[in-house]
């Protein structure tokens, strides 16, 4: 565990928030992951050095460490909105991280329990996980996690920028709480019996628009959503046979509020209509939506014999929601369908939607020689959303007097996917394999029914023919190789922007040069050239990366990650411009690096220093630059007791919107308590 | 209440007691003659969940079948093995000091799935691209070594980002999935054993997108939908793991985003063309300023509110 955290934190660069504990046997254990783990575990003889190995346990183990401290923010500069939308963390008293681990083999209540708990006090991602389990017996696991939403970017949605105006029309403060638990009873007995219950839900406040006809309006927004989802399920486990049959059942919530009062709101039309001043004087709206569900799953699992192997779902989820919505807005406005003015509005409206959605599958493995096997697949999803609302609007009209309207709408989207893949895989010897398949996908959809322009609706299909291979090389343990090959020919797709005419390739690649010395590297390759009416659809995308781990001397003293990605990805699409109905050019294009870096020292002792950081700097559409350099300490007081430190600095910048870069310094320090 | 009572009942259930010792089939001798020679191995299996085959303490099946030799179990009869002293005799899932290169993946993911083909996680084994491109189980778990449950040989994103590099470098854009910061792991939307199509994504609710789990705003059904967000497509708009752009989009511009399909088109959905607003405007070049329903609405055809 302890090293797993370790080097998570080196592939992760410079978040992770709870340290290792320092005591144990982390340093030897540390090394053999590191060296082994870019090539795999497998590659390591079974016969390992016996230092790898972990010690025999006594009856009864517990460990584990707490990571608390306090935080400064300093020197935070810049546009604090953006540093929130994409930082957020605070200063204050931190619970960075804690965790326990029990075992008590034979133990009457459990023989395993595992708590884990990460960035509390404040900080937006608060963390809980507790499993505990006793074997044969049962296995529970509790998940919670709270996590805040912070979203108000001056440059998105945002007619004013340009006039230096830094107000994001749509913004989110907004917490989001999950809860997801699941006991299992007997777990792998010949039958076993699940429950489970997830909770989310989400509140906060933010900004949106209220639309009018030629003007709309930023006010402020509360919301507040939840879901509640139960299920259980039986499972028959036999030697060759698996069922499982699962029901729950959903519960869903909205009740959204719009609100505005107090002043008189311009709206972003500066210029009147029709001599009139559109204008926002006083808004209440609210929503309120209930809605369930109930949802089914059911799979087959058979090995009758030993070359054939097979698997069947069912699963099908019935939603369905009613809603009611009223608002109130008074101000001056325009109905432009009659050019009438009118200075209120009353609004109720109250719908109803639900969507049947079955899906299917049938998989089958089939093992023609001990070196050749054939797997086909076939998936069906199909449902059909259908929806009806009425409207029932009162204009209060400046010229006195109400009109009333009554608005009846019905709309439906429905959708039928199939798709059927064969593979073949041989392998050629014991240190090449290859791979080759055909897939097909194909289905319809159909949208809008008795509304816009076209009484039948908008349809679309799918029919795509895609050829694969592939092929993976091992050579000895230190040198591996895999690609993936994958080919379209022109056929049809639901939307304009899908992927139809195509090759992608992608290699992954790991070579040991020596003990101390791992190279990895990828690259990939997307090329789409798809017709359209107007010209076409050319995008292409490139990854190509490159990582690095030198451990010399096992890494006793030290040791280096590095990692490297250029992306880079162009897109070039006609679309038809709405104001003069004539075809433009979307063009993006972003051509990134990003990197990182992480150097882990043992000076002596238990103690540790981390140095590194992560950067990611994009030329093209959006010009961008985001670096986050830190540096750790970890220092062992006495016993298991450590002191912690560690700063921070994070950097952006964007050369298209200046007026959102940001930087801070972020200073932490703490102690460890280790058990 | 329901919880607590199961609970009860579980606790409330006997220990195991201890089976006679049993005599095991030709070519194999038992665990306990395995330890004679692999000590440390041995007494660190003590504290392995495969100690339950072991013991037969476990329920699975075919736990009984193995009781007593759970080595042999997944490395195969010792007999030979043991009076030769040769590792060609037994089965090595990382290969042997004298020939380093281990099996390929089927023979190393037969021998996992003897037992595991069944685990519920594994229900759609088939349709991994995992299984497809010759990642044994042990390139992730490790019987002997494990950092994490369940027998994971490092942390999940770190073992996901050994071979993932650019999709770990992804997470490295500002606008992204708070992975880095431990709020969430690759597998709470990636079932690395095996998905239904497509990319491995679990799913919530038996079919519905992962993405639902969490955004459950966004779930409906909508009296008015937008088909992207209902037929599973939520990477038509955004980039699940990180972007350079706001709100994880994959454009820049939004209304570039929005037009790209919204443009008249006889062969894809679509076809509806814009309505006349002036994209020279900067009051129209965020669609989603007035389109705030963008998901799908309660009210409005046009996703206005």
């Amino acid at each position: 565990m302890r090293t797993g955290a370790a080097v998570a934190l080196r592939v992760l660069g410079p978040l992770g928030t709870h340290w290792p504990p320092v005591t144990g046997h982390w340093p030897l254990t540390l090394v053999a992951l590191l060296l082994l783990g870019p090539l795999g575990l497998a590659q390591q003889p079974a016969e390992a050095p016996a230092e790898t190995v972990p010690p025999p346990v006594a009856e009864r183990e517990v460990h584990g460490s707490v990571d608390f401290g306090y935080r400064w923010v300093v020197g935070n500069g810049g546009n604090e909105d953006v540093y929130r939308s994409i930082v957020n963390l605070g200063d204050g008293p931190k619970l960075f991280g804690a965790e326990t681990t029990i075992r008590r083999p034979g133990g009457r209540w459990y023989d395993r329990l595992d708590a884990r708990a990460s960035s509390w006090g404040g900080d937006p991602y608060n963390t809980a996980r507790l499993e505990a389990a006793r074997t044969g017996a049962y296995a529970f696991r509790f998940d919670y996690r709270n996590v805040s939403y912070f979203n108000s970017l001056p440059s998105f949605a945002n007619p004013f920028l340009g006039q230096g105006v830094l107000f994001s029309q749509r913004s989110l403060d907004t917490k989001r709480r999950l809860i997801d638990t699941e006991l299992e009873c007997r777990p792998g007995a010949r039958l076993s019996g699940y429950v489970g219950f997830y909770h989310s839900s989400g509140f906060g406040r933010g900004v949106t628009t209220l639309v009018t006809d030629g003007n709309e309006f930023p006010v402020g927004t509360r919301l507040r959503d939840a879901t509640d989802s139960y299920r259980g399920g039986l499972r028959l486990n036999l030697v060759k046979w698996n069922v499982t049959l699962e029901q729950g059942g959903t519960t869903f919530k909205d009740d959204q509020q719009l609100s505005f009062g107090g002043a008189v709101n311009p709206g972003n039309r500066r210029v009147p209509l029709l001599g009139q001043d559109i204008l926002l004087r006083d808004l209440a709206a609210a929503y309120g939506a209930r809605g369930d569900s109930i949802f089914s799953r059911g799979v087959l699992e058979g090995r009758p014999w030993s070359k054939l192997h097979f698997t069947g779902h069912f699963l099908y989820s019935l939603p369905s929601i009613d809603a009611n919505y009223s608002q109130r807005n008074t101000g001056n406005f325009i109905w432009l369908e009659t050019f009438q003015v009118y200075t209120g509005q009353l609004d109720r409206s109250l719908t109803q939607a639900g969507r049947p959605h079955s899906s299917g599958s049938w998989t089958t493995e089939l093992r023609l020689t001990p070196r050749v096997r054939v797997i086909q697949s076939w998936f069906t999803d199909r449902l059909h959303t259908a929806g009806a609302s009425s409207l029932a609007t009162t204009l209060l009209p400046a010229s006195g007097g109400s009109l009333s309207r009554e608005t009846a709408l019905r709309d439906r989207l429905v959708l039928n996917w199939n798709q059927h893949q064969v593979d073949a895989i041989a392998e050629i010897s014991s240190f090449l394999t290859l791979r080759g398949g055909h897939r097909y996908e194909w289905g319809d959809a159909v949208i809008r029914s008795n509304i816009g322009i076209l009484p039948a609706g908008e349809a679309g299909q799918i029919r795509r023919q895609v050829a694969l291979a592939g092929g993976s090389l091992r050579l000895r343990a230190n040198a591996e190789l895999d690609v993936d090959l994958e080919a379209s020919a022109r056929d049809r797709t639901f939307f304009r922007t899908d992927l139809a005419d195509y090759q992608r390739a992608r290699l992954r690649g790991r070579y040991r040069l020596r003990r101390d010395l791992t190279f990895s590297g990828s690259f990939a390759v997307l090329n789409n050239q798809t017709p359209v009416r107007e010209g076409s659809l050319d995008y292409q995308s490139r990854q190509s990366s490159l990582a690095l781990l030198f451990a010399p001397g096992d890494g006793k003293r030290w040791n280096l990650l590095l990692d490297y990605m250029r992306g880079t990805l162009r897109s070039t699409l006609p679309f038809l411009a709405p104001q003069d109905r004539t075809f433009e050019i979307s063009r993006y294009r972003e051509d990134g690096h990003y990197g990182g870096a992480t150097v882990e020292i043992h000076p002596g002792g238990r103690a540790r220093v981390h140095l590194g950081g992560g950067f990611g700097v994009t030329a093209g559409s959006r010009p961008t630059r985001y670096y986050q350099p830190y540096t750790r300490l970890l220092l062992p007081l006495r016993g298991k007791l450590a002191w912690m430190g560690d700063w921070r600095w994070f950097g952006f910048t964007e050369r298209l919107y200046a007026s959102e870069g940001f930087h801070a310094h972020l200073f932490s320090t703490g102690l460890q308590v280790g058990w | 209440m329901v919880v607590e009572i199961l609970l009860l009942a579980l606790f409330a259930l006997p220990a195991d007691t201890p089976a006679p010792p049993q005599e095991f089939p030709a070519g194999y001798l038992g665990s306990e003659t395995c330890r004679l020679c692999h000590e440390q191995l041995g007494g660190a299996f003590r504290s392995n969940p495969h100690f339950s085959v072991d013991s037969a303490a476990g329920k699975a099946p075919r736990s009984q079948e193995w009781k007593g030799r759970a080595c042999e179990a997944c490395h195969g009869p010792g007999k030979t093995h043991m009076e030769a002293a040769e590792a060609k005799d037994i089965f090595m899932f990382g290969g042997s000091l004298r020939n380093p290169v281990p099996p390929p993946a089927g023979r190393i993911n037969e021998r996992c799935l003897k037992c595991h083909a069944g685990d519920a996680t594994h229900s759609n084994r088939l349709w991994g691209s995992h299984g497809r491109n010759q990642i044994s189980c042990t390139q992730c778990h490790t019987v002997h070594q494990a950092v994490r449950r369940p027998l994971l040989a490092l942390e999940p994103n770190a073992l996901c980002q050994k071979c993932h590099l650019s999709v770990q470098a992804e997470f490295s854009r500002p606008y992204h999935h708070k992975l880095q910061e431990g709020a969430m792991a690759c597998v709470d939307c990636h079932n690395p054993h095996g998905e239904l199509p497509a990319r491995q994504l679990r799913r919530v609710s038996a079919n519905e997108v992962i993405c639902l789990k969490c955004h459950g705003d966004k779930r409906g059904p909508f009296p008015f939908e937008h088909a992207p967000a209902r037929l599973g497509r939520c990477a038509t708009c955004h980039e699940p793991h990180g972007s350079m752009n706001p709100r994880m989009l994959v454009r820049h511009d939004l209304r570039f985003l929005c037009l790209e399909c919204h443009t008249s088109s006889l062969q894809t959905i679509g076809i509806t063309p814009p309505a006349f607003h002036d994209l020279r405007s900067p009051r129209f070049q965020n669609c989603t300023t007035c389109h705030s329903k963008i998901h799908g609405s309660f009210v409005s055809k046009d996703l206005l509110r």
